[in-house]
């Protein structure tokens, strides 16, 4: 419970979603299942191209509003946050690894992580940031700057961005969808490690069936957002 | 690293686009803080060196020619007027005080000036060492002429014949300095006083080699000043007519029979000298007066044509570097959104991101400002140079001016108003298209 600052005696998991919908005009409404992700548990949601799983990605993470339902994470009803107190509760507790790398351009990969802890309002830390690199194997790169790095490199910088604040939740949006198997192993294999390290949990989302076996707990979004399986 | 850092970085990682904006903005505030600067500089010489002159009196000719030479020593003089012409205006009950000047040499580019010792008294200066010339042939320097030349009290030099270097040296004549001002801004600091009976002790000794005087054609008596020369050895007779009061002089009206000044300032007793005496002098006498205040107003004027324009070119520089800062903002954020969408996810408010857009413009602007002054200080060095060796004025004051602050003011206006744009784009950016867009 150490990682849990929000932690309240009532609360029921680190993740809890409730009827939650979103649309972005008549034609397109999505309705995402209930579910409940406790501390420490990872999770898998699966999804065809189209179906709304990014849109799901960017509920859970904020940055969309929802048009119905409720995203408590921790006790923290992240819909009724607004603004400032969005961003700032978004930069304390979620860590996002995007589908494709992405970096500020004019930085290193030291001084992105840098600039990451800072508007993630953490204290600066050095050593934290090397410890991070270290894990990945990448601290070799720190005085470069990212888009000069490989794309497997890219990869694990783009998780080193998303642990480096200590988010209680990494959310990774189709992490694996351009790599070969041998790869995706290996960085869904980072992920978790990395996930574990921060005591957080981890949520992937993606179209990727291979990604099936390495996860307990798994729900799929189906054709009609509606439906929802919980194997496991 | 905080997003100050992040600002420096991303203007730093972008050097063209910087670079042209910096060329621009610091041209156009080097090219303002220039023109506020010598602006500054010329009204304050001039206001210093006309206070207690009126009306300068001397030969027919440019009034401004007049002027520049007689008050500012800075052109040839107009050519020579009677002693005893000047003599009858000073006691004229309008007058309150004429100072006469006899110039033509120099030594070393410095000229020497023969006056009375009320010269150096309406410029109010003080002697720092020795005292006043008393007699002639003796000299009192000012402070620029000792600093450049290292002459000392008790030196000798030997005047040379023209207002520049080169021309012929009146030899066995030497000059004995008794006295060095102290520095007063004035042109005093720039010229060399001796008393009037000097410049002529000197020009008797050596008339025969007055062709190439500038004021030949008033030497229409050249007999006479030989003979006078010849009487002329006691030259302390001579001297007492001159530098001790301006009412003694009648007595020695008969020596002063022939002789010659190159100008006379004039301070009036009351406003109507003003109204009356150019008038009566420009038509009764073979005198030119002439008003520096109304002289200077004219070159002013004239001048201000030209700055005027000098500084309209140099706003639109600063405005067209205003728009470069705009231009290159706006691109960078274009293709910079996602990075925004980014630092979004990570935490960083929108006023954030906001104030990063906005340090970016108000940044390059600074810099731009920082980069004029030092190209305008550069640029006033220059002239500086330049101008000590055709006039001996001296542009030594770099400090900051009061219309720099307001040049500041408005330069970070700019870029506050250069980045304003980008930072709406990025005020609203909506950070779940930009993200899946990417």
């Amino acid at each position: 419970m150490k990682y849990i600052g929000l932690s309240h005696p009532l609360h029921i998991g680190m993740l809890t979603i409730q009827s939650l919908s979103f649309e972005y005009d008549l034609y397109n409404c999505f309705e995402f299942p209930d579910l409940q992700v406790s501390e420490g548990q990872n999770l898998l949601v699966l999804g065809e191209s189209g179906i709304g799983k990014t849109t799901f990605l960017h509920l859970i993470a904020g940055l969309l509003k929802p048009k119905t339902g409720k995203i408590f994470i921790g006790d923290t009803d992240i819909t009724r946050l607004d603004g400032k107190q969005l961003d700032a509760f978004r930069g304390s507790t979620i860590g996002i690894v995007f589908q494709r790398p992405h970096f500020i351009h004019s930085l290193t990969l030291g001084e992105n992580l840098s600039i990451i802890r800072c508007v993630g309002k953490k204290q600066p830390d050095t050593q934290k940031i090397k410890d991070v690199l270290e894990g990945l194997g990448i601290l070799s790169k720190i005085n470069i700057r990212p888009h000069l790095l490989s794309q497997g490199e890219q990869q694990r910088a783009s998780i080193a961005m998303a642990v480096i604040n200590e988010p209680k939740f990494i959310l990774a949006d189709e992490p694996t969808s351009a790599l070969d198997d041998k790869n995706c192993i290996k960085v869904i294999e980072l992920l978790k490690a990395q996930t574990q390290r921060n005591n957080a949990s981890l949520i992937i989302i993606t179209h990727d069936q291979r990604l099936k076996s390495e996860f307990s707990h798994s729900i799929v979004l189906s054709a009609k957002n509606l439906t929802s399986v919980i194997n496991g | 690293m905080n997003i100050f850092h992040l600002s420096i970085k991303n203007i730093v990682s972008k050097p063209l686009s910087t670079g042209l904006s910096l060329i621009l903005l610091s041209l156009g505030v080097a090219l303002i803080s220039l023109m506020l600067h010598i602006d500054r500089h010329l009204q304050a010489q001039m206001s210093t060196n006309i206070r207690g002159i009126d009306m300068v009196v001397g030969a027919k000719g440019s009034p401004l020619q007049l002027i520049l030479s007689a008050v500012f020593q800075v052109d040839v003089p107009t050519g020579n007027i009677r002693l005893s012409e000047a003599r009858t205006l000073q006691k004229n009950r309008l007058v309150e005080y004429g100072i006469p000047l006899s110039y033509g040499d120099s030594y070393e580019s410095f000229r020497i000036v023969g006056t009375t010792d009320k010269y150096p008294e309406i410029y109010t200066m003080e002697m720092a060492e020795g005292r006043l010339w008393a007699s002639s042939l003796e000299v009192s320097i000012g402070a620029a002429v000792a600093e450049k030349t290292g002459l000392k009290v008790g030196d000798t030099f030997l005047g040379s014949h023209g207002l520049s270097e080169g021309g012929h040296v009146h030899e066995d004549q030497y000059y004995v300095v008794k006295g060095i001002f102290h520095p007063s801004g004035s042109v005093i600091d720039q010229l060399i006083l001796t008393g009037l009976e000097s410049v002529w002790d000197i020009h008797d000794n050596h008339s025969n080699h007055q062709s190439e005087e500038s004021h030949q054609e008033e030497h229409t008596d050249g007999d006479r000043m030989e003979e006078d020369h010849a009487h002329d050895s006691e030259e302390a007779n001579s001297k007492s007519a001159y530098s001790d009061d301006h009412e003694g002089h009648s007595h020695d009206a008969p020596r002063e029979e022939g002789r010659e000044i190159t100008a006379m300032l004039v301070k009036f007793r009351s406003p109507l000298g003003m109204v009356q005496l150019p008038r009566m002098i420009n038509e009764k006498t073979n005198m030119q007066a002439a008003l520096p205040n109304y002289e200077l107003l004219k070159l002013f004027s004239l001048m201000g044509i030209a700055t005027t324009t000098l500084n309209m070119v140099a706003f639109t520089v600063i405005l067209v570097s205003g728009i470069s800062v705009f231009i290159s903002l706006y691109l960078s954020l274009k293709g910079r959104t996602f990075e925004m969408a980014l630092l979004r996810t990570y935490g960083a408010s929108r006023q954030q991101l906001l104030g990063m857009v906005f340090q970016e413009g108000v940044l390059v602007a600074f810099s731009g400002f920082v980069l004029g002054l030092l190209l305008s200080r550069a640029g006033l060095g220059v002239i500086s140079v330049l101008l000590k060796s055709d006039y001996r004025y001296e542009f030594s004051d770099m400090a900051l001016l009061k219309d720099e602050g307001y040049l500041l003011l408005i330069t970070l206006s700019i870029g506050f108003l250069a980045a304003l744009i980008p930072a709406i784009t990025v005020f609203k950016i909506d950070l779940s298209k930009s993200l899946s867009d990417a």
